[in-house]
């Protein structure tokens, strides 16, 4: 079924008519009465307001905010970020409807959506070559908008933040740098007036001046005090000043305050803010980069498994150290292993190969469960100086200082006891794989990076 | 007192006793009937000027139209920026608009970006205005002068040259002269800026003072300029756009100025001046070798333009007798014919006379001409210099000029020869070899 909007009654031509069932609204209140569940929504009508209008509405409705949208003429005024372009032919429009039918049914619906992050998801998971635009808009404060968040999150979060909580979370990408724009720091507007001030009192009436320097006795004054009978003298010594050069040059001093007659070569430029009415100094701005955006990968996978989670989060408890940390506090100890022999290390990688597909058999949460335990039986087996990091998902480093080869064999041994447990736990699934090193096994010119790459290519 | 008198009865004796002395005595007629009158002419119009600035009250009209400038430029590079800026500088209460038009630009952008720099700085200078014309297609400095021409806005047309700066009062004292609607041109005296560098820049920049300033007002004073120097001309834009711009080949200014004479016997009032007061400084050669390959060009340009371009053109029914005349003598006898007689005479008496008898007259030569440059030079400094201490340096050159001036003689024979033989108006650095072979040839 079509929902046809159109302020006035007008009829579609009996191709549509024979495929499809047709409804019509006035406006949306005329829908909102029966909430009839359409195939798509199609509106009607030359005027923007009207068009843009409807399609807020249904934007911002949570049983509909989702469904194909057309227009029966493509107008430039028209929101075309909330639009799905003009109403094609019946037999495409057919096939577009099947098409998001199909995708609609391989998107699986939970509670989640009901957040205005679900809804984005479920909005981009059914236009799959979605690209959300930035909207130029001088009447916004930030000048730049994002109408289609706007619309989903019903206006209740800035769509910047919004975009950067998104961006975090890995489920937006950015695809090309459209602008860079310096905002106000107070509140983060772009409406944004500049003045040049005085540095001395910050008054802003200041004039150009022109003043000369006189090369023969280094006489530096106002040119109106050089003129004299169409030439240029200096007051000081009678030189007649030819030529600029030779004779005489422009300090560099160019303008004069009014207010405190101080002269100087530049201003000082003052940034006021047209919305907050506040001042800044031009290197206080804050730089807001306007980029276009997609569903990640990530996105996707969330929009058909129906959850977001984190299968890293079950290694939470093992307090990790960043990776760039790890490798060079590794370089410090190879480093210091090389010059004292009698110190030692060794280093412990830990591989988990099919995390995810076991996330389809037994189901996330069996996994979490299954990682959260193996992760409290290994920080139960580390000491308080062993250090740990996390360079994938699936990969874990352990860092045992004062271990040598065979406290690396006893290392061995203890966590292959508790993986055996593991593997009870995961119904024998789970794929695991370990690599080691002890300091006494290291070549001279190895280095952190090149250590970790060597032992990681070898679990692969 | 007696040695010297002993001394010149030796000489007598010496010289009594070869016939051939005759020859010596014969380069005296020559030199008097033909180089003399010229001298004469500047020596009076110098006199005459001074007079005049004693006698006459200044008058400043109350006239300060729109000018335009147009810079042509080429691989001047940062150089350029002297050129805008003392244009900028100018003590004129008008409008001046400058166009710098720069030729193959894509060649010349360090020239480019030397005036890119200057254009926020236009907007201190009131009344001054700064349009780069960047040029793709390489077209030569007509071109650029034409481009330029099209463009300009302002009643007064300023050529000027990319490696010329200008003092401060250049427009104000130029435009004072066309203040009468009869002046079509005015060019001013053009000094070396560069003098101090090589011995080749300080004798050139004598050579400027007595024949760019001393020559120049001397001629103009009988209405009879020889050139507008294409570095630094003046002209009244509705003339020269009337008379349809400047045309292609080389020595567009000398042909420009041979245009512009040839209205005299239509329009009798036509008038060309020399402003001593709009003061230019330009770069000349530093080496001896760059000052030939210069003269090369300049002097066989002058048979190109008056044995092909101007052939019918030079005749007193078109240009007046004033100016034929003058072109004769100055144009003809002084500048084509003089060289060759001068190189064909010297070596006819190298072959023909004694060996001392030769160095002998050419002692008397060089002394006649040491006096004669002391006199022009004197008369410089007295009446015409605006900077006399500094023009004083110059005296130290003088006792070399006279064998400058030879040596330069002697070249532009050789450059006339290469210009009949070789055509050597196509091997010009003014402009690319397709744009002047569209010259009449």
């Amino acid at each position: 079924m079509l929902i046809f909007f159109s302020p006035n009654k007008t009829d579609l031509s009996s191709s549509y008519t024979e495929l499809f069932r047709i409804q019509h609204c006035g406006d949306f209140s005329d829908w909102e009465k029966s909430k009839t569940i359409p195939s798509a929504f199609v509106i009607d009508s030359k005027d923007a307001q009207y068009v843009n209008t409807i399609v807020n509405k249904i934007r911002r409705d949570h049983l509909v905010f989702g469904f194909l949208c057309f227009v029966t003429e493509v107008q430039p005024s028209f929101d075309d970020q909330l639009l799905d372009g003009q109403l094609p032919e019946p037999s495409i429009l057919k096939k577009k409807i099947n098409d998001f039918e199909d995708l609609s049914q391989s998107f699986k619906n939970s509670e989640t959506y009901i957040t205005p992050q679900g809804r984005l998801i479920k909005y981009l998971w059914l236009r799959p070559e979605f690209v959300i635009q930035p909207q130029k808009d001088w009447q916004h404060s930030r000048y730049y908008r994002y109408s289609l968040l706007d619309a989903l999150s019903e206006d209740t979060v800035d769509s910047f933040v919004w975009l950067r909580k998104l961006a975090t979370a890995k489920i937006l990408e950015p695809m090309i740098l459209l602008d860079r724009q310096r905002e106000c720091s107070h509140c983060r507007s772009s409406h944004l007036s500049f003045v040049d001030t005085c540095p001395n009192c910050s008054g802003i009436d200041i004039h150009l001046k022109p003043s000369l320097h006189c090369f023969t006795c280094g006489c530096v004054d106002a040119q109106d005090k050089f003129m004299q009978t169409g030439s240029l003298i200096c007051p000081k010594c009678n030189t007649h000043l030819r030529h600029i050069g030779s004779d005489y040059d422009r300090p560099l001093e160019n303008y004069q305050c009014q207010s405190c007659s101080h002269a100087f070569s530049e201003g000082e430029v003052l940034v006021r803010c047209a919305m907050c009415e506040k001042s800044m100094n031009p290197d206080e701005l804050v730089i807001n980069e306007i980029q276009n955006w997609r569903l990640s990968d990530r996105g996707r996978v969330i929009a058909f498994r129906g959850e977001v989670f984190d299968l890293s989060s079950g290694f939470d408890q093992l307090d990790f150290i960043s990776k760039e940390l790890f490798v060079h506090d590794l370089d410090w100890m190879i480093v210091l292993t090389r010059r004292y022999k009698n110190i030692s290390f060794s280093l412990f990688g830990i591989y988990f190969a099919n995390l995810n597909e076991l996330v389809d058999e037994i189901g996330h949460t069996r996994v979490l469960q299954v990682l959260e335990s193996f992760a409290q039986r290994l920080r139960n087996l580390l000491r308080t100086p062993d250090l740990s990091a996390r360079t994938a998902e699936n990969m874990l480093w352990l860092l045992l200082p004062n271990t040598d080869k065979q406290g690396l064999a006893g290392f061995h041994k203890r966590i292959e006891n508790s993986m055996g447990q593991l593997l009870q736990e995961s119904d024998q699934k789970l794929i695991f794989r370990f690599c080691s090193i002890s300091s006494d096994q290291l070549s001279d010119k190895e280095s952190a990076e090149l250590l970790l790459a060597r032992l990681s290519g070898g679990l692969l | 007192m007696e040695s010297v008198i002993q001394n010149w009865f030796v000489f007598r004796v010496a010289v009594a006793q070869y016939d051939e002395l005759q020859y010596v005595l014969m380069i005296i007629p020559f030199v008097l009937f033909l180089e003399l009158p010229l001298y004469f002419v500047n020596w009076i119009g110098v006199l005459r000027h001074y007079y005049r600035k004693k006698v006459d009250t200044p008058v400043a009209p109350l006239y300060f139209p729109r000018v335009t400038c147009t810079i042509t430029c080429y691989s001047e590079g940062k150089a350029v920026q002297n050129t805008v800026l003392s244009l900028l500088e100018q003590i004129y209460s008008g409008h001046i608009e400058i166009i710098a038009a720069v030729d193959g630009v894509k060649k010349n952008l360090p020239t480019y970006q030397a005036l890119k720099e200057l254009l926020p700085l236009v907007k201190n200078y009131a009344n001054r205005s700064l349009v780069i014309l960047p040029k793709v297609q390489r077209g030569g400095r007509v071109s650029s002068l034409n481009a330029g021409l099209s463009r300009a806005q302002g009643e007064i047309f300023f050529a000027l040259d990319g490696d010329t700066s200008f003092d401060n009062q250049m427009v104000s004292s130029a435009i004072a002269h066309f203040w009468n609607p009869n002046t079509v041109a005015v060019t001013g005296p053009m000094r070396v800026r560069n003098a101090t560098d090589t011995l080749a820049t300080r004798l050139q920049e004598l050579e400027y003072m007595l024949t760019m300033q001393v020559g120049k007002l001397g001629f103009t004073q009988l209405n009879a300029i020889n050139n507008v120097p294409g570095a630094f001309g003046i002209f009244r834009k509705s003339f020269v756009q009337k008379i349809g711009g400047w045309n292609t080949g080389t020595a567009e200014d000398l042909d420009m100025t041979l245009r512009i004479k040839q209205y005299h016997v239509r329009h009798p009032g036509l008038k060309f001046v020399f402003e001593p007061n709009a003061v230019s400084h330009t770069d000349v050669p530093e080496s001896f070798s760059g000052f030939l390959k210069q003269r090369l060009r300049w002097d066989g340009d002058l048979w190109y333009i008056y044995s092909t371009k101007h052939k019918s053109g030079i005749s007193a029914s078109m240009m007046g007798w004033n100016n034929f005349i003058f072109l004769l003598w100055y144009g003809v006898l002084f500048q084509i014919i003089m060289p060759f007689s001068i190189v064909i005479y010297t070596i006819y008496m190298a072959i023909t006379i004694p060996i001392h008898i030769f160095i002998l007259s050419m002692v008397l030569v060089y002394l006649f001409y040491f006096f004669l440059v002391l006199i022009q030079f004197s008369m410089y400094l007295l009446f015409l210099s605006d900077r006399k201490i500094e023009d004083c340096r110059a005296f130290l050159m003088l006792p070399i000029y006279p064998g400058f001036q030879f040596v330069a003689r002697v070249w532009s024979a050789v450059a006339i020869l290469n210009e009949m033989f070789n055509r050597g108006h196509l091997d010009s650095s003014m402009a690319p070899l397709w744009v002047l072979k569209k010259g009449k040839q």
